[in-house]
């Protein structure tokens, strides 16, 4: 992506975003770190990449389990037989997601076969 | 099986109201001579009445069913009928949510596709699985390090006996060489004691589990569920059957002595590995002289993401750095750690094990370019680096220099050595023989016995990883009943290396589960039929053999291909590539698909335009577009084919002497970003599709009249424009002159 000369990455915080009520558009005032000046850009659609919030931040599962401040699950306070998975334990992507689900199906063939 | 034929057509979700069903029902009849009376319609089919409906008949006797409704690919779970031989005919999703309603074109449109649904019936037959006998269903696991261990002990707990493989003396691996581990719980904030001997004594005392120490693999002969694998100890050696493998084989970390520009090559100059050994030993020292370290430098990303060394990030050096700064801080806290870093990753929770990191004085992180280490006169070493944060140049004295070194597979240098022979080999015998004589041969993991080489062949983009480059397709190889776990597969932590591991458990105990009942593994997982050549036309051209992806075709004595069935995935690329056409499926073949284009309406007024679709990516993405109601030229047929390298070039020929005016090929990508199920599917396609042009030729053909396109599942709102620009061109072209013969 950053061969793409459409593409700019910046390093830095965002001080102020501000739109102009007659064309909409949307003007973004941040620090360029690496440059070691203040920028000004407008743009037509600003996207903010927000985090991910685990469901049991705002509503508990009926086990006894412990969370983080942030409201993930902590593993290790589950009971044999119970697993959490994916962003219930931590942020994870797709992948994760995908390798940690099938990682914990083999789980449930050992407990049938116990 | 003697067929009795049922034809039900669904008229909900709009078939009705698109198409005249008497009519469609009449043209069916007529067109695929099946009798009337078993061509039957119901207001919605999947009801519990429309079911009731179907099931009925089967009481009676109907054993192949051909229900034109909605796409394959939902409510498979209600049109499920054991023991009959069922087609589904896509009506709503290519005829009625994407073409004008009750217009000539339509119709002629819904009355192709139930015809060709017929058809398929007709020529294809239920599947017999092919269930080879003495099948074992034990797992091989090479590797004894995190992922080897734990991918041991869940098949091994889910009641499969397990072998494990280490080449070293003792099993631990990387892992047993660690003073401390990263935290792995909440806070974050205290380093763990490794808990890798704990799992050894578990895998060492397992009763399912039988651990061979010392040990390499000297040769693999066979096939999924039937793989006799030589374990070579000390210079004698085993013979042991298994059903599938676990490759945990691991790293290595990267040739520090690449890294020069780095200051390797000075002593005080460590690896994090060897940073680790001294940790272990007791104090941080400079190696120099024995002097404790009171200034230790670490330097990020040493070979990784750098287009020089290691074009990717190796994904755990920032936490290891971020330890091993808690070790200089912890066994002497006069000491400090300096970390200079491109980005820090540390992604999800353990961004709290980084804030806790920052939160101690004693360690600075500094976001700079290293640009070089020089002499500081006195037995110390300087950092010199640039593009700070403050945007200066810096030079920071250190007594210690700690390289965050990255990540290469085991797998690596295998495929690098094979792939230079297959260069060599290309040149003549000479250079073949050259290349053996002064090239260094690296150690072997599985020794394959296999026609297309010993090891795992590399893929594009993966940089010697045995990865899959696939999000949904995780510890898949292009070996089939070899799947790939840990830092193999891509560089990971020790606690994604253990979820990473019983992931890959999970996927042996599939395949191994398949092969007893004769089904094929993923991505084809339901699938009962098998390729099925009519070997006294074979000509061993070994066409086949070259091709396959997943090297399941091997040479007899005589040079005669035959297929080692549970390695197949039943792409039917050999069915694609056989020249003399003898390679069959039960429900795929040349004349199965031949027979159906060839049921295709050719009208003198109208253009006609085949679709060969891959079942994969092509075909959902046109069902994506139909549920956004995007039009689709009412002249397109299209019939899914298994992948894109299942297409045989007769099916092209065919549907221009038959009066077809276009023929478009649609297969996933391929090359680096590859998106073929079958890894290399598309890409043959292509290579073949150069041929289609002399063909064309040879007919006195416009070569543009058929072209392949690349598609992938995202691009289903593009889909539907390309195919009609396609027929466009096709009618600019003009109408193909054999129609009128």
């Amino acid at each position: 992506m950053k061969d793409d000369p459409n593409v700019t990455l910046t390093k830095g915080k965002v001080a102020r975003i501000t739109e102009d009520a007659a064309t909409g558009d949307i003007t973004v005032e941040a620090e360029d770190i690496m440059a070691g000046k203040k920028i000004r850009r407008t743009f037509d659609m600003v996207i903010l990449a927000t985090g991910m919030v685990p469901s049991t931040k705002n509503s508990k599962i009926p086990v006894d389990v412990s969370y983080t401040p942030d409201g993930f699950v902590m593993p290790a306070s589950l009971k044999k037989g119970v697993y959490a998975i994916g962003t219930l334990k931590s942020p994870v992507d797709v992948a994760k997601s995908v390798q940690e689900a099938t990682g914990v199906a083999i789980k449930s063939i050992q407990s049938v076969r116990r | 099986m003697e067929k009795k034929f049922g034809v039900y057509i669904c008229k909900g979700c709009g078939i009705g109201t698109t198409v005249d069903i008497e009519k469609l029902k009449k043209n069916t009849a007529g067109g695929a001579r099946v009798p009337a009376e078993q061509i039957k319609e119901h207001d919605i089919l999947c009801s519990p009445e429309g079911l009731e409906f179907i099931k009925n008949d089967i009481k009676e006797g109907t054993n192949t069913i051909i229900i034109g409704a909605c796409s394959p690919r939902v409510k498979y779970e209600e049109f499920d009928f054991p023991g009959t031989l069922l087609e589904r005919v896509n009506l709503r999703e290519f005829v009625s949510w994407v073409s004008e309603p009750m217009t000539e074109a339509t119709q002629t449109l819904a009355e192709d596709y139930l015809k060709m649904g017929v058809i398929k019936t007709q020529k294809g037959n239920l599947p017999e699985p092919n269930i080879l006998p003495d099948l074992s269903n034990a797992i091989m696991v090479i590797g004894g390090g995190i992922s080897g261990l734990t991918a041991a002990l869940e098949a091994a707990n889910a009641g499969y006996q397990v072998t494990l493989v280490e080449k070293e003396a003792e099993l631990g691996g990387w892992a047993a060489k660690l003073y401390k581990e990263t935290p792995r719980s909440y806070p974050y904030d205290k380093l763990d004691e490794p808990q890798i001997f704990d799992k050894i004594k578990e895998v060492e005392t397992h009763k399912n589990i039988k651990v061979y120490k010392s040990s390499v693999i000297e040769k693999t002969d066979g096939q999924p569920g039937l793989f006799d694998v030589t374990i070579a100890t000390n210079g004698g050696s085993e013979t042991v059957k298994v059903g599938a493998f676990i490759m945990a084989a691991g790293w290595k970390p990267y040739d520090a002595t690449k890294l020069g520009h780095l200051g390797y090559g000075n002593p005080n100059v460590i690896t994090s590995v060897q940073m680790e050994e001294m940790a272990k030993k007791g104090k941080i020292i400079r190696p120099s002289d024995g002097k404790e370290a009171k200034k230790v430098a670490f330097i990020q990303c040493a070979g990784s993401r750098d287009a020089n060394h290691l074009p990717y990030c190796s994904s755990f050096c920032c936490a290891t750095s971020l330890k091993q700064a808690k070790y200089v801080r912890e066994k002497n806290s006069d000491a400090v750690a300096m970390i200079f870093y491109k980005d820090i990753r540390t992604p999800g929770q353990s961004e709290l094990f980084y804030k806790n990191m920052q939160n101690d004085p004693g360690v600075l992180l500094t976001k700079a370019e290293v640009s070089g280490i020089t002499d500081a006169g006195n037995g110390n070493l300087f950092v010199e680096a640039d593009q700070t944060l403050l945007g200066e140049k810096i030079q920071v004295e250190a007594d210690l220099v700690v390289l965050a070194i990255g990540v290469v597979p085991a797998t690596r240098a295998p495929q690098e050595y094979l792939d230079g022979l297959t260069e060599a080999g290309k040149k003549g015998d000479d250079a073949k023989k050259a290349y053996v004589d002064e090239t260094v041969k690296p150690d072997f993991i599985l020794n394959l016995n296999y026609k297309q080489g010993p090891e795992l062949p590399t893929l594009e983009g993966a940089y010697g990883f045995a990865d899959s480059n696939f999000i949904c397709f995780q510890y898949e190889t292009r070996r089939t009943g070899i799947y790939s776990a840990g830092c193999v597969r891509q560089p990971m932590n020790m606690t994604e290396a253990s979820q990473d591991a019983a992931g890959a458990a999970l996927k042996a105990i599939q395949c191994v589960e398949h092969v007893a009942t004769g089904t094929a593994v993923h991505p084809r997982a339901w699938d009962q039929t098998f390729p099925d050549p009519m070997m006294i036309k074979c000509t061993s051209c070994k066409r086949c053999t070259d091709e396959c992806p997943f090297g399941a075709i091997d040479e007899d004595a005589k040079g005669t291909p035959f297929f080692r069935i549970n390695r197949c995935r039943r792409c039917a690329t050999c069915l694609g590539a056989c020249p003399e056409r003898i390679v069959s499926f039960k429900d795929f073949s040349v004349d199965i698909v031949g027979s159906m284009l060839k049921a295709i309406d050719i009208n003198e007024d109208d253009f006609r335009v085949l679709v060969l679709a891959c079942e994969n990516d092509a075909y959902p993405a046109l069902d994506s577009a139909a549920i956004k109601r995007m039009n689709l030229s009412p002249a397109v047929r299209i019939i899914p084919v298994r992948c894109l390298g299942s297409t045989n070039l007769v099916w092209v020929t065919d549907a221009f002497s038959t009066g077809i005016d276009g023929v478009l090929l649609l297969g996933c990508k391929y090359g680096e970003n590859y998106q073929c199920h079958f890894v290399k599917g598309s890409e043959l396609a292509n290579y073949r599709f150069s041929k289609v042009q002399e063909t064309l030729n040879k007919l006195q053909l416009e070569a543009e009249r058929c072209q392949l396109m690349q598609v992938s599942i995202s691009e289903y709102d593009k889909l539907p424009q390309m195919i009609n620009d396609f027929v466009a061109r096709v009618e600019e072209i003009g109408p193909n002159p054999f129609k009128e013969l």
